[in-house]
């Protein structure tokens, strides 16, 4: 019962805190000589609203546009891929289903933890700055940054869902006769493949987001396009190149709630 | 070299402090078909596990064949000594028939050659005629998924005559069955399953599938054995009252 109070009595706590630190964030907004609004902003703000009734549907830009918007997927589908690949292997390891040595095991489980939380831990973004000022502006930086950051997500994820698959018939194929890799590939990999799947798929639409965003630092792709017409002012181009990123996203959506669906029914 | 294939001998297991088995001992002869009843919680399934090798005894021991379980990893020389059936969870419902059965192999077939025939399976021929001698030979391509309670378990049982060990481990084969469809199956066990050299630990909670089709009982409450008789001497007060 004290347990109990003592729960109730920190979690009051944990909720005054986070309250005033609340109030003190907004408080340090007011507190600066800037002004929070550029008002000379608004003329801008509203010719931009305005140039959507004047979008950019020229063939030859549309064309552009629809280019940039394949070389976005591309990267996407690249970056994923080589994350996948890289990935399996590593995430059956990190797993712990996999090695009969407790030892061995152990070992292999903390540092590829540790490795997969290190580059998970960077966003894609940062990674694309990083790799820009080493290999310089090349398609190769979007792959790589999709691909540093998603082995450690999805390493991660592999390896929770090959542990948290049921036990029973895990112990049915080690009586069976299989040792620890064997009952991975006959027991633990089926029983996961739905949910590893669907999360591959789930990771793909937050990949094409961010390979959109990644191209706003000079890779090519459709944020590249939208950066270049937003820099010469062309707001009607701009409001094309948001419209092909939506609709981008959209189809990709629909087309991973779709798969999703029927793997999980 | 004993005449009985399993040796249990003042077997303990601890879970923490708590015990799970008190001194358990008994002995199984070649071709018996043994029960085992009790309430939930008794320490059944622990019993079980150990002789499976699958957990360790915290003290005594288990020979299979004069074989010490406790020291064998899961592999070639455990799978030929003891294998399992259980409540109808022992197969890997995304798999197709065809490799669920042929993970009965798995003791036997190197790494590679269990990819290889996940992507195409071996002994295709071998697998269909056991399929049909148990009925389900139309299933053999089928998702394990979508096969009825009764159907899985007779998958279990294809996949044990593959691996062919000495001694079959039942843990409640057929409480998830209805009751034609659990007659079914503890016949297919006593006729597939049993044989001269090989052995059947069986839990069950049925008086009539008991006196039916094992030869002897064995009654566990509150972590030990309180009693161990043959299947003509069981009446159903002995049973209420180890179910009280």
């Amino acid at each position: 019962m004290k347990q109990i109070s003592n729960y109730v009595e920190s979690k009051k706590i944990l909720t005054l805190i986070l309250v005033a630190a609340f109030i003190w964030s907004v408080m340090t907004i007011f507190n600066t000589d800037q002004a929070l609004i550029s008002y000379d902003g608004f003329s801008t703000l509203l010719n931009f609203l305005w140039s959507i009734f004047y979008l950019d549907i020229t063939p030859d830009f549309l064309f552009i546009c629809f280019k940039a918007v394949i070389q976005t997927i591309l990267y996407a589908f690249a970056g994923l891929s080589l994350a996948i690949i890289i990935a399996i292997p590593v995430g059956i390891l990190s797993s712990g289903t996999y090695i009969h040595n407790t030892y061995i095991n152990n070992t292999f489980v903390v540092v590829l933890r540790f490795l997969l939380a290190a580059t998970r831990s960077i966003h894609e973004l940062v990674w694309a700055l990083l790799l820009v000022s080493i290999i310089g502006l090349s398609p190769m930086v979007a792959v790589l940054a999709l691909t540093i950051p998603y082995v450690g997500i999805l390493g991660r994820i592999f390896a929770e869902q090959l542990r948290d698959v049921p036990e029973q018939p895990i112990r049915a194929l080690l009586t069976n006769g299989a040792n620890y890799p064997k009952a991975v590939i006959y027991g633990r990999i089926p029983l996961a493949m739905p949910n590893i799947i669907s999360y591959i798929f789930y990771r793909l639409e937050c990949g094409i987001r961010s390979a959109a965003i990644m191209s706003f630092i000079g890779i090519q792709g459709i944020g590249y396009q939208i950066h270049l017409s937003l820099l010469d002012l062309k707001f009607g181009q701009v409001w094309t190149g948001l419209i092909c990123l939506t609709i981008m996203v959209i189809v990709v959506d629909l087309w991973s709630t779709t798969v999703r669906k029927a793997l999980t029914t | 070299m004993s005449n009985n294939l399993i040796e249990v001998d003042g077997v303990t297991k601890y879970y923490g402090a708590d015990p799970a088995l008190k001194d358990v001992s008994f002995s199984v002869g070649r071709g018996e078909i043994i029960g085992i009843a009790g309430p939930s919680g008794s320490g059944k399934t622990t019993l079980l596990n150990m002789i499976s090798g699958l957990s360790k005894p915290s003290a005594g021991s288990i020979k299979i064949s004069d074989k010490d379980i406790g020291k064998l990893k899961p592999g070639k020389e455990l799978a030929a000594l003891v294998g399992m059936i259980d409540q109808q969870y022992s197969i890997v419902p995304e798999l197709n028939v065809i490799n669920n059965v042929l993970a009965g192999n798995l003791g036997n077939w190197s790494l590679l050659k269990s990819l290889v025939s996940l992507i195409y399976p071996l002994e295709r021929e071998k697998v269909s005629l056991m399929l049909k001698d148990l009925g389900i030979e139309d299933k053999i391509n089928n998702k394990a998924a979508h096969l009825s309670g009764g159907e899985q378990q007779r998958v279990s049982i294809a996949r044990l005559l593959i691996q062919n060990p000495m001694v079959v481990l039942a843990d409640e084969p057929v409480s998830s069955l209805d009751p034609t469809r659990a007659e079914d199956i503890m016949q297919l066990i006593k006729s597939k399953l049993v044989t001269e050299n090989r052995s059947v630990i069986i839990t069950l909670h049925n008086t009539k599938l008991i006196q039916n089709y094992c030869s002897r009982l064995i009654g566990i409450k509150e972590h030990s054995v309180v009693f161990d008789v043959s299947s003509d001497h069981i009446n159903e007060e002995m049973l209420s009252e180890l179910y009280k």
